[in-house]
């Protein structure tokens, strides 16, 4: 009960607050008007009297404040009456305020451009139904140096039919084929998929349809593409009466039956097929017969269990399909076993994503040096500052303001840097990933591969450069805050000089942000050259 | 005005429950009544006074409602709520207690010890 009218309070107080204003100048005045007028009573001149009711009541802007602030006000409008300041405070040192923002945003946007090109490759679920219950099947070889291989084409049929525990298991094998076009002809990257692929997965195209699965079948018998929502874009200028229209891939004329959606790019990070053609139809473009050889494993393959069904139980059904498998063709499956690992933790390949995720580590703890200098270099530069405004400080304490009010007005100024310099930060992250994804879809391999990554600022970019804005607030803005507030305000006003006082334990601090400067572009240093040599 | 004698934080806010407690006041009747039934021994800051108001207010001890003086004038009222009545029950006993504890220790003579 009392928590709700502290509530109430808190809500009136807020929201009518002109009233409240109102009404307790109106109080107050009674007071000092009812105890003036006593005095009167007991002799006192009119004039004397209200003077000394005054003189008595002691500072009333100051018990208005410990009203407000009793009422819990005080929230709101400091930390309005703060931002005010700063941002008068900033205006007034734009030669500094420029430094600092600049500063910062390289610092954060270095840090936001890096988490958004890591977070699409290693961190962001795909973009397809129910991510999290997708379960990676590979062929397991114990013992060689790359223990995990994609399947062999018939092997995936056998424990697609051969299997209770999944619901569905689809399989898929990047590609590149010629796509023929006006008569010019250009590679273009490809994936061969089963019937289920786009059913089991959950996606659903823009435009047309996607694979019928029980169609299929037959080698050849099944002529259509879905088109990747890029390639529509581009190769075709975004026609909306694609479906229906045929392309002529390695001299074959098939149909577009559909458009995929615009965030989908395949199960595999980093490559973006520019179509997704039926594997039936994969032998005809490519005129082999890798449908029928257990001996070539390039059919990657992931499936969703039944409700109810443990990994554990699924890796068993598995085990017992290949064991038959491989005694039912010892010459291909001999030393082949099955492997289950969930989709989520495989990004690339199991052995590839060993090193990715290290690289991954090493570039972040790179970029998040290079905030920490910027941190620094910000620290170095308030405190300075603090010395600056020592007459400030102190006359503010002479007026009665606290310390941890000091603090968190000096703490709101640092936000409000780092606020600017997040935003301004962010603005360069959606830079780069514009460049970096152009580059990215024009970089030329020996093949044509695509790569592609969903490069957006998404809400998870938003909020990691929201975590590193504070961050970067804390890391600088505290230490001089605690330093600036400590001025003695005796001290503090005689000083007839600007910035002449810096304490022994300022010039510590100091130092100590010097030292670790210094350490850090060392490191820095060291590492730059090798990075820059291995990319010779 | 030295031999008043100054009051601890808190024990204003029970003073003011105490004061409300005999009946709705404004604020400098709550200021007035302190000071008479101390019999002019307690020093209030009145500057002080309307904080604790509010702070009481605003912890749903006491509420408020505006309604006219003895003199015909617009002025605030406070009243005890039911949460106030068992506060100030409590905080009386605890102020009791105390008051004893530290009274037994100051009448400690060195034989006691």
């Amino acid at each position: 009960m009392t928590l709700w009218a502290r509530f109430r309070s808190w809500l009136s107080a807020t929201w009518q607050r002109p009233r409240m204003e109102s009404e307790m100048d109106a109080e107050l005045r009674f007071h000092l008007e009812a105890y003036a007028e006593d005095l009167i009573r007991g002799g006192v001149p009119r004039q004397e009297a209200l003077r000394r009711a005054r003189l008595e009541f002691g500072g009333l802007e100051r018990a208005k404040e410990e009203c407000r602030e009793a009422r819990g006000v005080s929230f709101l409008e400091t930390l309005a009456q703060d931002l005010r300041h700063g941002v008068r405070m900033l205006r007034k040192n734009p030669g500094f305020t420029a430094v600092a923002v600049l500063t910062l945003a390289l610092g954060i946007g270095a840090n936001t451009a890096i988490f958004s090109v890591i977070d699409a490759v290693l961190f962001r679920p795909l973009p397809v139904n129910a991510p999290q219950e997708l379960i990676d099947l590979y062929s397991a070889t114990p013992g060689e140096m790359f223990e995990y291989a994609p399947l062999a084409y018939p092997d995936y049929i056998d424990f697609r039919d051969n299997n209770k525990t999944f619901s569905g298991l689809l399989g898929f094998a990047p590609n590149f084929l010629a796509l023929e076009r006006n008569g010019e002809s250009e590679m273009i990257s490809v994936e061969a998929v089963s019937g289920n692929y786009f059913d089991v997965l959950g996606v659903k195209p823009v435009l047309g349809r996607t694979f019928d699965a029980a169609q299929v079948i037959v080698p050849g018998g099944y002529p259509f593409v879905v088109l990747s929502y890029t390639t529509w874009q581009r190769q075709f200028n975004a026609d909306p009466a694609i479906v229906g229209k045929t392309v002529r891939l390695n001299g074959s004329l098939l149909t577009i039956i559909g458009v995929a959606p615009r965030d989908f790019s395949g199960l595999m990070r980093g490559l973006s097929p520019g179509l997704w053609v039926p594997v039936t139809m994969d032998s005809i473009l490519h005129m082999g017969e890798p449908l029928e050889d257990r001996g070539s494993q390039w059919f990657f393959v992931t499936g969703r269990l039944n409700p109810g069904v443990s990994v554990a139980q699924a890796q068993a059904e598995m085990k017992t399909v290949a064991d038959r498998l491989a005694h039912q063709y010892p010459k291909s499956n001999k030393d082949r076993t099955a492997a289950l690992l969930p989709a989520s933790q495989v990004k690339i390949m199991p052995e590839v994503d060993g090193a990715l995720y290290a690289t991954s580590y090493v570039v972040i703890a790179f970029v998040g040096l290079i905030l920490l200098i910027a941190c620094a270099n910000l620290a170095g530069m308030l405190l300075a500052r603090a010395s600056v405004r020592r007459k400030e400080i102190a006359l503010r304490i002479a007026l009665g303001a606290g310390r941890v009010r000091l603090i968190r007005q000096l703490l709101t100024e640092s936000l409000l840097l780092s606020l600017l310099g997040g935003t301004l930060g962010v603005l360069l992250t959606l830079f780069f990933d514009r460049a970096v994804s152009r580059a990215l879809q024009e970089m030329h391999f020996g093949v044509p591969i695509q790569i592609g990554l969903a490069l957006n600022l998404d809400i998870r970019v938003f909020a990691f450069s929201l975590i590193t804005v504070t961050a970067a607030t804390l890391l600088f803005g505290l230490v001089p805050a605690f330093k600036a507030s400590n001025v003695a305000p005796n001290s503090g006003l005689k000083e007839e000089t600007d910035g002449g006082g810096c304490s022994r334990s300022k010039h510590r601090t100091l130092k100590t942000l010097v030292v670790e400067q210094v350490a850090i572009s060392l490191l820095l240093l060291r590492v730059d050259p090798m990075v820059a040599l291995r990319h010779e | 005005m030295d031999k008043q004698l100054e009051l601890l934080q808190g024990i204003l806010d029970l003073l003011i429950l105490k004061a409300v407690s005999l009946g709705p006041l404004h604020g400098y009747g709550v200021l007035l009544r302190i000071q008479q039934i101390s019999g002019d021994r307690l020093e209030i800051q009145q500057g002080s006074l309307y904080p604790a108001l509010y702070r009481l207010e605003h912890q749903g001890w006491i509420t408020s409602e505006w309604g006219e003086s003895e003199n015909k004038r617009k002025a605030k009222y406070y009243r005890l709520t039911a949460a106030g009545r068992r506060r100030l029950q409590t905080e009386a006993e605890k102020w009791n207690r105390m008051a004893d504890v530290i009274a037994g220790i100051l009448r400690t003579t060195p034989e006691e010890v």
